[in-house]
């Protein structure tokens, strides 16, 4: 009994922390390119006669999309005339600045051509890449909606939200596969605090898998098991346990049935939308394809999909249900930039 | 009733779609089965302190040398540093020395621990420049530490590490080469054939493969027919054979270009060293049609040392060619004689390259007939030859100074060293020197071409790690079928 209040405790708090989470602030005015965008204009403004008049012409050969490109390029006209120069059409210039939105692997390149005459110079402006972000709607009969936690560099295993004591926002407890970190919601950013290191004496499976119990405050990883206060994991209690799913030795999981294909990895959900019995699945690829977090009413024999699929940019590698199965938690990997994406996945319904 | 015809319609509709969609995504690797690759490259010994010189087999060698042997640091698809070998570094103020603490546990495939004196000796093996000190201890935490210093600023010297050429590997006690990598070598034949098998005690997790078996030397049609029928799973194929893999709706991989195909001019030879010359039949030459009918279209016309991908600025390097401008360069030149250009006797990719662009230049009214010549001869005739070079850093600076290096004996005082603080306008203006002489006349951007058979899964080269060679821990194979 005092287990199961314990667990409703646990799972409302869990709700709690859920939906009083707020989206990082975003500042409107704050672009990521408004200081190369000024140094730019800088270099081409010397490089040309005070109050010259220039034809500017612009090309986008990089990954920015063209909606950003335009802004950019106002932003860029706004700053050179700033700036004492008059753009003006072809005719009516004796200088031509061609500029090029260019990328390497690792920068966006700027380029301005300048041309008078037989004279030509380049200027040049380069500035670390940052991941683009997009947003793609859903579609009827339900949506999946989804909500980014926190993207990084270090793989994650699985992650929870949990109230914290000293602040209204919840703390995120990641799981990685070598240590438990906790982040505090401060100044629009999460920022680590206490971690811990899992102690394992041989190797990780390759396909590791691991899962935050929070209602027991457990750590599961391939055969070993450990306890914790997850809010401030500063001791993990961990033993032995038998199972050990990433292995090649893996003992079979439970499996569900989709379009001909046995899925392992699945997250199944309260009965929701008019229906009774929902899970979310990811695709059949492999970890260099783009995957789709897709929901499927079970049936007796079947499993139908319903809605639209939620695209991911790259591999679903995590999908766990929550303690109330309103929503799962869905760890992917963006080939794109080679980050962990953690993100809570919630269905709606469309009237 | 409604509720329901719609609620079916919903899910009908969702159905369609979903049976539409591409399957993507995440389906659990399987762990176990062989890897059977062919290479036309004969690679003489799988040891990171030798280099080859021969392009093939060195490329060769670095697309196998990363089953066995790792490096400090790794650099992922975006060309940022990722922990490898070691867990964390840090620099000094004046970016001279830099501090590196080793992963803890990991053990070379003799069964050993990587020791900071292992790890030591191996990178003043491969830069004898460096003074590397060994030591231990962060906040009171044992960790083994290394410590490499330079003469000069090196800001961006762990993404050098990142080069296999800085790979970790000791001699073990029966002379072998060893390494921590998530293969072992079972089976050397140098030149012939080479198995590797899984390293269950790989820090990273065992791959998922149990072995790997790459047969050396195989003509391109045998690797291209092999594939074909399933007997290879990874091949890799020259640009004919991969228009028609893909003609045949064989899956091709292609990666970003690895490689600069390039005419050079050596310096003392009469005609040639008048600039005039080499700018003419440099103007002649039609890149893009080397690429259409040479290459099948894989590869990219090269007017900078550095391609797109890699600097971001090959787009400032004009690449058409402009026969009538080459054609008054040349009528300028008084008693201009009959240019010999060089090709390796071994190469037919270059044969057919110095063959096209000798009637490039005979179109433009230059005299210039393409030659079989010994590989590195630098016979007296021989007014240019064709090169292969090949990129070993996806950073623009460390990528051209190797490149500009290689054509030191050409370039001369333009091939110096770019300063480590160089910014991109930077690069771009030394790379803009040293091809206004004319003297390296780029060509084509090369990538390289493999081919894979249907089982294989999670093949993957991204752009950033284009100059990696195989990532085959991660790659798995389906099951045969009985």
């Amino acid at each position: 009994m005092r287990a199961a209040r314990r667990l409703s405790s646990l799972a409302t708090r869990f709700l709690f922390s859920l939906t009083i989470l707020t989206p990082p602030a975003r500042t409107q005015d704050f672009h990521p390119w408004d200081a190369p965008l000024d140094d730019f204009a800088s270099k081409i403004a010397t490089s040309l006669e005070k109050r010259a008049s220039i034809e500017l012409t612009v090309r986008n050969i990089s990954s920015i999309d063209s909606a950003t490109i335009e802004t950019i390029r106002r932003a860029l006209e706004s700053d050179l005339q700033r700036r004492g120069l008059r753009i003006r059409p072809a005719a009516s210039t004796d200088s031509t600045v061609e500029v090029t939105f260019s990328e390497n692997v690792r920068e966006f390149i700027w380029a301005a051509e300048i041309r008078r005459g037989e004279w030509r110079h380049v200027v040049i402006e380069n500035f670390p890449r940052s991941a683009a972000t997009t947003g793609a709607p859903a579609q009827p009969p339900l949506r999946l909606e989804r909500r980014q936690l926190r993207q990084q560099s270090e793989a994650m295993l699985d992650f929870a939200l949990l109230p914290s004591s000293g602040s209204p926002s919840p703390d995120l407890v990641v799981l990685e596969p070598e240590r438990l970190v906790v982040y505090h919601w401060m100044d629009a950013a999460w920022q680590p605090g206490a971690a811990v290191d899992i102690p394992h004496a041989n190797p990780w499976p390759r396909d590791l898998r691991g899962e935050l119990d929070v209602a027991r405050n457990a750590i599961i990883l391939p055969g070993v098991e450990c306890t914790s206060q997850f809010q401030q994991p500063f001791a993990l209690q961990c033993a032995a346990r038998e199972a050990n799913p990433g292995s090649p030795a893996a003992t079979s999981a439970p499996m569900i049935r989709i379009a001909g294909r046995d899925v392992a990895d699945f997250a199944r959900l309260r009965s929701v939308c008019n229906f009774d019995s929902l899970i979310l699945a990811s695709g059949a690829g492999d970890w260099t394809q783009p995957d789709t977090l897709q929901a499927y009413e079970i049936s007796d024999s079947d499993a139908l999909a319903a809605g639209t699929p939620l695209d991911f940019a790259g591999p679903i590698l995590a999908l766990h249900a929550s303690i109330d199965g309103a929503s799962a938690r869905v760890i992917s990997r963006n080939p794109q930039t080679g980050m962990y994406e953690a993100a809570i996945v919630t269905i709606s319904c469309n009237r | 009733m409604k509720l329901q015809s719609s609620r079916f319609r919903a899910i009908a509709s969702g159905l369609v779609v979903a049976l539409a969609l591409p399957i993507g995504g995440a389906e659990r690797p399987r762990y176990g089965g062989a890897l059977h690759v062919e290479i036309g490259a004969s690679v003489a010994a799988l040891d990171p302190g030798v280099v080859s010189e021969n392009p093939d087999e060195a490329g060769a060698k670095d697309d196998l040398l990363p089953l066995v042997f790792e490096t400090l640091v790794t650099l992922d698809a975006n060309g940022a540093l990722q922990p490898g070998l070691a867990t964390s570094w840090n620099a000094d103020a004046a970016q001279k020395t830099w501090s590196f603490a080793l992963r803890r546990g990991v053990k070379f495939h003799d069964g050993s621990l990587v020791t900071s004196s292992a790890v030591a000796g191996a990178l003043e093996a491969a830069n004898p420049d460096w003074k590397v000190q060994t030591g231990g201890g962060i906040g009171g935490v044992l960790y083994e530490m290394i410590q490499i210093s330079t003469s000069s600023t090196a800001p961006d010297l762990p993404e050098q590490l990142a080069e296999i050429r800085y790979a970790i590997w000791k001699r073990a006690a029966d002379g072998s080469v060893v390494g921590t990598g998530p293969f072992k070598i079972t089976t050397w034949e140098a030149r012939k054939r080479a198995v590797f098998a899984e390293n269950q005690e790989y820090w990273a997790g065992r791959p998922f493969l149990d072995s790997v078996d790459v047969q050396m030397g195989q003509p391109a049609k045998n690797r291209a027919i092999d594939l074909q029928l399933g007997k290879a799973d990874l091949v890799d194929l020259p640009p004919d054979l991969a228009r028609r893999a893909s003609d045949d709706k064989l899956r091709v991989s292609t990666t970003s270009p690895a490689e600069l195909l390039a005419l050079v001019f050596p310096p003392g030879h009469k005609a040639t060293d008048d600039a005039r010359v080499r700018e003419a039949v440099a103007k002649s030459i039609d890149r893009a049609a080397i690429v259409t009918f040479i290459l099948q279209k894989q590869g990219e016309p090269a007017a900078s040392l550095l391609p797109q991908w890699l600097s971001g600025t090959a787009f400032l390097f004009a690449a058409s060619a402009d026969p009538v401008a080459a054609h008054a360069l040349w009528t300028q030149i008084h008693a201009a004689p009959a240019l010999v250009l060089g090709y390796d006797s071994n190469e037919p990719l270059e044969q057919a390259v110095a063959e096209r662009i000798a009637v490039n230049a005979k179109e433009a009214g230059i005299p210039l007939s393409a030659r079989a010549i010994p590989a590195n001869s630098n016979a007296a005739p021989i007014a240019a030859r064709i090169v292969r070079a090949r990129f070993d850093s996806p950073v623009p600076r460390l990528a051209l100074t190797d490149l500009l290096a290689n054509f030191a004996p050409i370039l001369g005082e333009d091939a110096r060293p770019l300063p480590a603080s160089a910014t991109s306008e930077e690069l771009y203006a030394r790379e803009r020197v040293a091809l206004d002489t004319y003297r390296v006349v780029p060509l084509v951007h090369l990538p390289r071409i493999y081919g894979l058979g249907t089982r294989v899964r999670n093949w993957q080269i991204l752009p950033g790690q284009s100059l990696e060679g195989w990532r085959l821990a991660d790659v798995w194979v389906e099951e045969e079928a009985p």
